[in-house]
């Protein structure tokens, strides 16, 4: 029985390595093409609609990085997960800035390599505000992609919250009631020094002075009120990328 | 007479001068050969990881079927632990700073490293959360050098102690073990590389371990012990890279 007609493309000079993922993957349930060189992927990619890219860095004729570039060019919505044997590649920053899906070490984790095919987000995720608006809107437009959202209006139920559940993600209204959001902030991070912690405030306000305080310690970012959901969905993409290729970096402010 | 003295340390600058050249290309080998080896490693990682999903499905492996796959697994872990360890010697590049909850990746290396039931371990962690600014990959790397060296110290059984404490300007780690101990007469040549007492040993760990805490800005050192056995002090700051963080 197929889980997910998805059809992915494995690019690696390595026969073996082509072989054994094709079959694992195969087995998965997916449909998989796979090609040896960086321009063989490129012109598969313009025949064939692809899920997603599996693609070794170091490929023969066009590197890794090129031909995700020419792909990405022609199919700028394509999903390309970057592999390298080398751990910390000097490739991988350039490659996530770019916008690759993930930078995954060999060996691969295979169970993240199919949670990124089948683009689960395995992320507990919590919001702390006090606009039931925002609340319900994060809750609706992020669960259908995987997440596990809890929503807190209270930071005293956050911190009782994060006390028990483990988060990947934070997302903190740093305009609350009873503590502000910088308190709440700087309490939640020593419960949780490995979340990923995004503010949210209203341009030109204390809060946001707030939001940037936090984000001078080690807050990730910043997003403004009224929430973007899109701009959301951008930002949590690329703590997704950063998340599974272990390279959590965070991006410039204004 | 001067001239054979000059011509005397011309000599010594030229050995050393061919030396270090000897030990970079040797570094640029040793980390060509790694990355070599990690390619095939994975796809053996991969084929383990089919037969057990194909057999699995087929009604189930058998107990022994399936410790062999266990076997080929964690000597692969080893095996990659070794690339690991080769690569971070011979790297040139600066340390990756991040914010490190500490009491989280001893407790991490403490786990992943799997100690023998013959081998009681206590951990005393620092009396508040402390957080440090390091490189987790490298530190995680000489802990668990520091590990295997005291498990390989203790015959039989024995305990493993690990304590962490703020010192003063950063965190003190103190590994001790109930294991042999080290003579007067090795402790100078301990962290030599290729020195080793050991039948098996490579003589590069306690090498690699502390040029590791080197370029955390740190100093690894053996000192007196509380068990019988010796004890390993990491001293590392706090803000080991404050500066690089973004």
């Amino acid at each position: 029985m197929k889980k997910s007609a998805k059809r992915v493309l494995i690019v690696d000079d390595e026969t073996h390595m082509r072989t054994t993922l094709s079959d694992i993957l195969g087995d998965e349930g997916f449909e998989v093409d796979t090609a040896a060189d960086g321009l063989a992927a490129v012109s598969m990619c313009a025949h064939r609609e692809y899920s997603m890219v599996l693609l070794d860095v170091r490929v023969p004729g066009i590197d890794g990085v090129e031909t995700f570039r020419r792909i990405r060019r022609r199919h700028p919505g394509l999903r390309v997960v970057m592999m390298s044997a080398y751990g910390r590649d000097d490739l991988k920053q350039i490659a996530l800035e770019e916008g690759a899906a993930a930078f995954l070490s060999k060996p691969l984790d295979i169970e993240s390599v199919i949670d990124l095919i089948q683009d689960v987000h395995d992320a507990a995720l919590l919001v702390v505000s006090a606009d039931a608006d925002i609340r319900h809107s994060v809750r609706a437009a992020l669960r259908p992609q995987g997440y596990r959202v809890t929503a807190s209006s209270s930071p005293h139920d956050a911190l009782e919250l994060a006390a028990q559940i483990h988060f990947d993600i934070i997302l903190i209204d740093a305009l609350l009631p009873e503590m502000d959001g910088l308190q709440l902030y700087l309490a939640l991070r020593k419960l949780a020094p490995a979340a990923v912690v995004v503010m949210l405030s209203s341009s030109g306000t204390e809060s946001e002075r707030l939001a940037r305080e936090a984000i001078h310690n080690t807050a990730y970012s910043l997003l403004y009120k009224p929430l973007d959901l899109a701009q959301l969905g951008g930002l949590l993409s690329r703590i997704a990328s950063q998340r599974v290729s272990h390279a959590i970096k965070k991006p410039a402010l204004n | 007479m001067p001239d054979t003295n000059e011509a005397n340390q011309d000599a010594v600058a030229q050995h050393h001068l061919l030396l270090r050249e000897r030990l970079v290309m040797l570094g640029q080998l040793t980390a060509t050969v790694s990355h070599e080896l990690r390619n095939p490693l994975s796809v053996i990682h991969n084929a383990v990881y089919f037969l057990r999903r194909r057999l699995a499905g087929e009604g189930g492996l058998d107990a022994k079927s399936e410790e062999y796959l266990d076997i080929i697994e964690s000597e692969l872990a080893a095996s990659n632990r070794i690339i690991d360890d080769l690569l971070s010697a011979s790297r040139v590049q600066p340390p990756d700073y991040q914010r490190v909850d500490l009491d989280r990746l001893l407790r991490k290396v403490l786990s992943d490293i799997a100690l023998p039931p013959r081998i009681r371990w206590h951990y005393r962690p620092a009396q508040t959360p402390f957080m440090l600014s390091t490189d987790p990959q490298l530190l995680c790397q000489v802990l668990r050098n520091l590990l295997v060296n005291a498990m390989q110290a203790i015959s039989g059984e024995g305990e493993i102690v690990l304590r962490a404490r703020a010192g003063r300007c950063g965190i003190d780690l103190r590994l001790s073990d109930s294991g042999e101990g080290v003579s007067a007469e090795h402790s100078v040549r301990l962290f030599e590389p290729l020195f080793t007492t050991k039948p098996k040993g490579n003589g590069l760990g306690l090498w690699i371990a502390r040029d590791m805490v080197r370029r955390l800005g740190g100093e690894l050192s053996l000192v007196r012990s509380e068990l019988p056995g010796a004890c390993f002090c990491i001293q590392l700051p706090q803000d080991g890279g404050e500066e690089r963080l973004p």
